[in-house]
Parts: C-alpha cells; structure tokens; sequence
C-alpha cells in the first residue's frame, strides 16, 4: 500500500433541468486534486476533488452568468489491463449556491509511465462524470468532463 | 496546427513511446501552476487569475499538453458617456504546443494554444446618449500565442488571448448621429508559474563514484 497523488485539467459541459421544466447548461474549466491510497496494482481509493468556473445560462431565451462548481467524492478506482481505468464514489458537491450529495465515475486511460529516482508518474486522460443532486428547484444536474492529468503512484 | 492535432493525438493514444518520442534530459511529464495578471483591450480594465498546464515533454525542445486559465476583469469604461464596466470572467481550456531554445536553466520558449474559451455577461449602466449595449455569453473558440522564458522551476510569461467571436457593442447617439463602440473581448495574461514536475532528469551516475 502505498501514497498516490495527482493532478488534472478540465474542460466539462454541465446540464439539468428545473422542476418547472426549463433547460439549462453551462461550460465550466477548471482543476482536480487527487489524494489517497493504491492498494495494489490494480485497485486504489482516494479523495477526489473538484474546482471549476464557467457561464451557466437557460437553453431557451436570455440570461444566464458565471458559475463555479466545487465537489468532492471519494472514489474507488480499478485499473483494467492495457493500462484502463474505471472509478465510481459518492461525495458533496457545490453548484454556485445549491448544494447536495453527488455520485461520481470516471473511465480513463494512463498512456505512459514515467520513472525516476523512484517516482512513477502516469499521464492520464479520463472522463469524469457527476451527477449533483441539489434538490429543488434544479433536481439532478448532470457534469460531464474531459481531464489530462497525472498521477504520481 | 495539423501537427499540433497530431501530437496531441499521440499523447492521448500513448503512441509517444513507441514512436521514440521522448525527452531526453527532461522529465517526460511537466506540470506548471500559476497566477497571472490580464490586461484588456478597454481602457483601465485589468484582471487577475490563475494558470495550470500538465504537457508531455515529447523532445528535448517540444512540449504538448494542455492548459486552463480562469481569469475574472473589472474596472474600465466604454462608450461616449465613459459607462463602467461590471466584473466579469473568461475561463478558457486549451491544447497547446511549447518550443524551447536551449538546455540550460534560462530557457526561452514561444507556444500556440487552441481551444474553448467562456465568457461572462457585462452588466453595463445606461448612459444619457447610449441608445443600446449587445453583449453575449457562451462559448468560443480561440488562439492563444505565447512567449516566455523559464528560470529554473519559476516561468514568466505573456500570452494573448486572441477570442473568435466574441463581442460586445455599445450604441451611442452623438448628436443625431449613431456611434458604435466595439469592444473586444481579447486579452493579454502575463504569468508568473512555477514547475512542479518536469524538470531535468539526474544525470547517470558514473562508474567509480561514490556508493
């Protein structure tokens, strides 16, 4: 067992609908931090976190403004061969001002390895996708994003 | 930019090793994190924000990853009446390419970044000869030309953000006469990052030194 950290950009597209029925979505760049434990070789737990800003704003119509999102999950993560990985966790995210539980998964890929007096350090590309469940009057308000990143481990 | 598509798809295909493409003296994964200040095209509008870039160091002079810059304007006024701008934010995610001259510790670089850029709305106050303001939210492509110098681990850096498509208009009336003012959206990042990975590989130990 053994420390992992890591680092990723991200570009995502979030989307949701209110109880009254209007779309909305928004884009969103931002930063993640990994932090937690690799068990073995193929299976790790960390705390995830996540920290964007973009525009969010109605698909019909006017209106609309900046936005942050901010979550934090912890994630179980298993490493298939060739180098695949596939991660799901649950954890508390924040939409600009609505706030709830989240479900999280991520499916990736490291493409190479790095080493170095001892350090392993893993390129990485992965899809991240969350579902913020901040209740009325947005309901489930889906992110979806792309990040390169990497990991040390 | 074909062959910055090109290298960007080898990065993420993990074709790099075996095409050979690998730095030799650096690090093969670089990341940089930082903070910058933005200048804009209105007058006495500024910005501050923060920058981070993780890049595969494909050769000893070539980097290819990706970058994100969060920057939030304020102050500056437009228009006959001189209206103030409001506070506002451009978050951008792009792909970009950096070319390094040298192996040493001064090393100066010029880069080309492509990708998405948002912007948020303005909220401007109406003047009494402003007959309309046209502004607009949303996603945009742009180009972002950079050039720098790296000073061991800590990089100085300008970079424009040259913004496809995004506007904002201010209608005067001057007189009887309309009046336009366009102002644009582009601006310019000067950063101060530091590298916390990427840096040059420890050289071999040679035979008969020391245990």
């Amino acid at each position: 067992m053994s420390l992992r950290n890591g680092f990723s950009l991200s570009v995502g597209q979030e989307f949701g609908e209110t109880t009254a029925g209007e779309s909305f979505s928004g884009q969103l760049y931002g930063v993640d931090w990994r932090i937690g434990l690799k068990i073995s070789d193929a299976i790790a737990v960390y705390a995830h976190s996540h920290l964007s800003f973009g525009t969010v704003g109605p698909d019909q119509g006017s209106g609309g403004g900046v936005t942050g999102n901010m979550a934090a999950a912890v994630v179980g993560e298993y490493t298939l061969p060739f180098r695949v990985f596939m991660g799901a966790g649950a954890g508390y995210g924040v939409l600009n001002n609505p706030n709830g539980p989240l479900l999280e998964a991520r499916a990736g890929y490291y493409p190479f390895k790095t080493t170095s007096e001892g350090k392993a350090r893993r390129l990485n590309v992965a899809l991240d996708a969350r579902w913020y469940m901040v209740g009325d009057p947005y309901g489930t308000v889906t992110q979806i994003s792309v990040s390169l990143g990497y990991d040390r481990f | 930019m074909r062959a910055l598509v090109l290298l960007l798809g080898m990065v993420t295909f993990g074709h790099l090793r075996a095409a050979g493409a690998e730095s030799e003296h650096y690090e093969q994964i670089r990341f940089d994190g930082g903070l910058t200040g933005s200048s804009v095209g209105v007058r006495d509008r500024s910005g501050v924000g923060m920058v981070a870039e993780i890049k595969a160091m494909v050769h000893d002079h070539v980097a290819v990853g990706g970058r994100v810059e969060i920057a939030v304007m304020f102050g500056g006024v437009v228009g006959q009446d001189e209206l103030p701008l409001d506070v506002s934010m451009a978050a951008s995610g792009l792909i970009k390419a950096e070319l390094y001259g040298g192996t040493g510790s001064i090393r100066p670089f010029v880069a080309l970044g492509a990708g998405g850029y948002t912007i948020g709305s303005h909220s401007i106050q109406s003047g009494p000869n402003t007959s309309g303001i046209s502004t607009s939210i949303g996603r945009y492509f742009g180009v972002a030309p950079e050039v720098g110098v790296d000073l061991g681990p800590v990089r100085i850096a300008a970079t424009y953000n040259a913004i496809l498509g995004a506007s904002l208009e201010v209608h005067d009336m001057v007189g009887n006469a309309p009046q336009t003012t366009h102002v644009s959206q582009n601006y310019l990042s000067i950063e101060l990052s530091f590298r916390f990975a990427g840096g040059r590989k420890p050289r071999p130990r040679a035979q008969g030194d020391g245990p």
